[in-house]
């Protein structure tokens, strides 16, 4: 059992875990019910939309916004929070980062890992 | 036709100058009188006119209705021609009495009198946009009186045999021996068949030409380019990684190692015997032999000489071996390979590509093809 840090809140980043944005972080915009919420993520290229809680993985971050904040002020707010930065250097998106290199990697590219390995 | 009026009757009153023969005139002529439609003429052309002449001849109206020729009327018609010829009336006249006088006639001297726009003219037609013809077989079958055509035939060969007579069957009497069996009785000269189909048997049509091997479309996979590398999956070089030259016209790829490298000469391989990977090398520059195509590499003579031996003293001796290597082949291998080499040595990573062109490809545990991009 992890610690209880990370609580489902308005400004709360969530990461998509599957879906059509799966792999992109979202701001959780407002809270529809026990199940579901509103997520938006203007810089990530995520539209506005109603989410169940199911597809969401809870980052630590968080944003502070009002609730029902429209897609402006959620830009506005994600960007002064330089949360793309912060995001890309949490060892999660680094290890995302890794494992889509090492899919797409070509037979050359393979070739060389392998002997850069040696 | 008014009512009470015979058909020699009617042709008579159509036949207006009673030349006997009814010509377009006198067929519009009588159309208009009687109010017909201007169909009428065509129809009966169509119905009487069986050579093509342009006229009805009082012959030809008889063969199509099956009258017999009303002597009084032929000798009328026989008097206006005389008439006419000592009139020295055009050449129409002239030909005309040649026809009544003559059952046989023939074509071409009719035609040469007679207008010729009934030549080459289709009595069927396609409906637009289709292959549909717009009159059916058995409309067909009347419009070109084809049931009169045979008794034609017959009558002017003077042959009592048509082609449906010949196929009639004859019957024989043949004297049978014995007692008490009738003594005799008729054979037909063909035996009926034993059995007939209940029903015609349908015939499909191939349902689209079957082109030979040399005229198929050769494909070739969006992935693979000249200068891609190409992992080869069968064959005595497989694993092996070697750079695509060009398709051949057989459709099969030409490939090279470098032999330098591989050990892979110039070869053809099919595609699908190939993985193609996103390693590009820029070929723009090589130019090959154009000696180099599908009969460069073919096996031909060797099969032949092969042939040529039936049956080998020693069952167990091993069969020479039918590969001799040739100076060309070297001469084309090196001309091709310094090229893709020097095109190896320009591109980014070259000691890298040059080291991956000699190694061999393999799965390791784990690797998923499907799941892999190459």
């Amino acid at each position: 059992m992890g610690k209880l840090d990370k609580f489902v809140e308005v400004g709360r980043v969530a990461f998509i875990a599957n879906g059509k944005d799966s792999g992109k972080v979202c701001a959780i915009a407002e809270i529809i019910d026990q199940n579901r919420v509103l997520i938006d993520g203007p810089c990530s290229g995520v539209r506005r939309q109603v989410c169940d809680m199911k597809r969401l993985h809870l980052t630590r971050f968080c944003i502070d916004l009002p609730h029902s904040a429209r897609t402006a002020v959620v830009r506005r707010k994600w960007t002064a929070a330089k949360l793309d930065e912060k995001w890309k250097e949490t060892s999660w998106a680094k290890k995302l980062e890794s494992r889509r290199l090492r899919t797409n990697m070509s037979d050359f590219d393979r070739f060389k890992l392998a002997r850069a390995k040696q | 036709m008014e009512p009470g009026m015979d058909f020699h009757q009617a042709f008579q009153a159509i036949d207006t100058d009673h030349s006997g023969e009814i010509s377009v005139e006198e067929l519009e002529d009588y159309c208009k009188k009687m109010n017909y439609k201007d169909t009428f003429v065509k129809k009966w052309l169509n119905l009487f006119d069986e050579d093509e002449s342009g006229t009805i001849t009082y012959d030809e109206y008889c063969n199509t209705l099956g009258l017999i020729p009303k002597q009084e009327v032929v000798e009328k018609h026989k008097v206006q021609q005389t008439k006419q010829a000592a009139g020295g009336s055009a050449s129409g006249s002239a030909v005309s009495t040649t026809k009544t006088t003559t059952k046989t006639t023939t074509k071409t001297s009719v035609k040469g009198s007679a207008s010729t726009s009934k030549q080459g003219r289709s009595r069927n037609e396609a409906l637009s946009g289709t292959v549909l013809m717009k009159l059916s077989r058995a409309r067909m079958f009347q419009r070109k009186a084809i049931y009169r055509l045979k008794k034609k035939l017959a009558r002017s060969s003077g042959k009592s045999a048509t082609a449906a007579s010949a196929s009639k069957v004859q019957l024989t009497e043949k004297v049978i021996g014995g007692e008490k069996n009738g003594g005799k009785r008729l054979v037909p000269d063909r035996r009926s068949p034993r059995s007939l189909p209940t029903s015609v048997p349908h015939r499909y049509s191939p349902p689209r030409p079957t082109k030979c091997f040399k005229d198929h479309k050769r494909r070739l996979r969006a992935s693979i380019t000249p200068g891609t590398v190409l992992i080869l999956l069968a064959g005595r070089h497989r694993g092996k990684r070697v750079v695509f030259l060009r398709q051949l016209s057989s459709g099969l790829l030409l490939v090279t190692g470098p032999l330098k490298f591989n050990g892979c000469p110039l070869r053809r391989i099919a595609q699908s015997y190939v993985i193609a990977t996103k390693t590009q090398i820029d070929i723009s520059g090589v130019s090959l032999p154009e000696r180099v195509n599908d009969a460069y590499f073919r096996r031909a003579k060797q099969l032949q000489a092969k042939r040529a031996k039936p049956s080998s003293a020693d069952p167990f001796a091993k069969p020479q071996s039918a590969y001799q290597l040739v100076d060309e082949r070297r001469e084309d291998q090196k001309a091709v390979d310094s090229q893709v080499m020097t095109a190896i040595r320009a591109s980014p990573d070259a000691k890298m590509l040059a080291s991956y062109m000699r190694s061999l490809f393999s799965l390791r545990n784990g690797q998923k093809p499907h799941e892999m991009v190459f």
